[in-house]
């Protein structure tokens, strides 16, 4: 396995294990009617950092493992494969961003109902957490892109 | 679907000295797995990659890649 597929794996494990938690812990609290602004924003907080964290110390240590690749920059067929995955992952966002533009108008319909104390941060917290999670989607989606067309024809 | 062509990189190497891919990889600037999806006609390099290969061995682009239609 290529340096480059190494750091795509890396990429796709870090990103599900933890804004999977920090997705599971937000519905959670959209759940209860009443999500709670400050600590989701501290646990937003804390799962970036974790993210950051994991991804570079991972990233480290298969650079230590295979210091020769790592120093080596992408050639043509790993640029191709980046480009390929990267198109892909634009369609994602663009699918998910537009989803969520749709969507909005009926969260926001819904949310005295769903957010009873507070209509509209409730409703705010979860438009904003949709949009952000259209990205971390589109971020899955390039990592299984590159690390699929690591293994097929290009 | 892969396009068709063959190559001779794999039967290259070998009839220059056993040369290893990632000896061929650093030679012409890629990585090892490259060279692999090369071999295994799961990528077709650009014609500036081909041009490099077909130098390491000392031979022109048509001996090692042949277009199949």
């Amino acid at each position: 396995m290529s340096f480059r597929e190494k750091s795509a794996w890396i990429s796709l494990v870090t990103t599900l294990a933890v804004w999977g938690t920090y997705l599971a812990l937000l519905l959670q609290a959209l759940a209860s009617g009443h999500p709670d602004g400050p600590r989701l924003l501290g646990l937003f907080s804390t799962c970036v950092f974790l993210v950051v964290v994991a991804q570079v110390v991972l990233s480290v240590l298969i650079a230590v493992s295979a210091p020769k690749e790592a120093r080596t920059p992408a050639d043509e067929r790993e640029k191709l494969i980046g480009l390929k995955a990267s198109r892909i992952a634009f369609f994602a966002l663009s699918g998910l961003a537009l989803l969520t533009a749709f969507c909005t108008p009926f969260i926001a319909a819904a949310g005295p109902v769903l957010f009873p104390r507070d209509p509209l941060g409730g409703t705010a917290i979860a438009v904003g957490s949709a949009i952000f999670f259209a990205v971390v989607i589109a971020e899955l989606v390039r990592s299984v892109g590159q690390i699929v067309y690591y293994r097929r024809p290009v | 679907m892969a396009p068709p062509l063959r190559n001779r990189v794999r039967a290259l190497r070998f009839a220059h000295g056993e040369m290893t891919q990632a000896e061929l990889a650093d030679r012409i600037g890629m990585t090892r797995q490259t060279v692999a999806a090369i071999e295994q006609n799961k990528y077709s390099p650009s014609l500036e990659a081909a041009f490099r290969i077909a130098r390491v061995f000392g031979v022109g682009v048509d001996d090692v890649f042949e277009w199949l239609e």
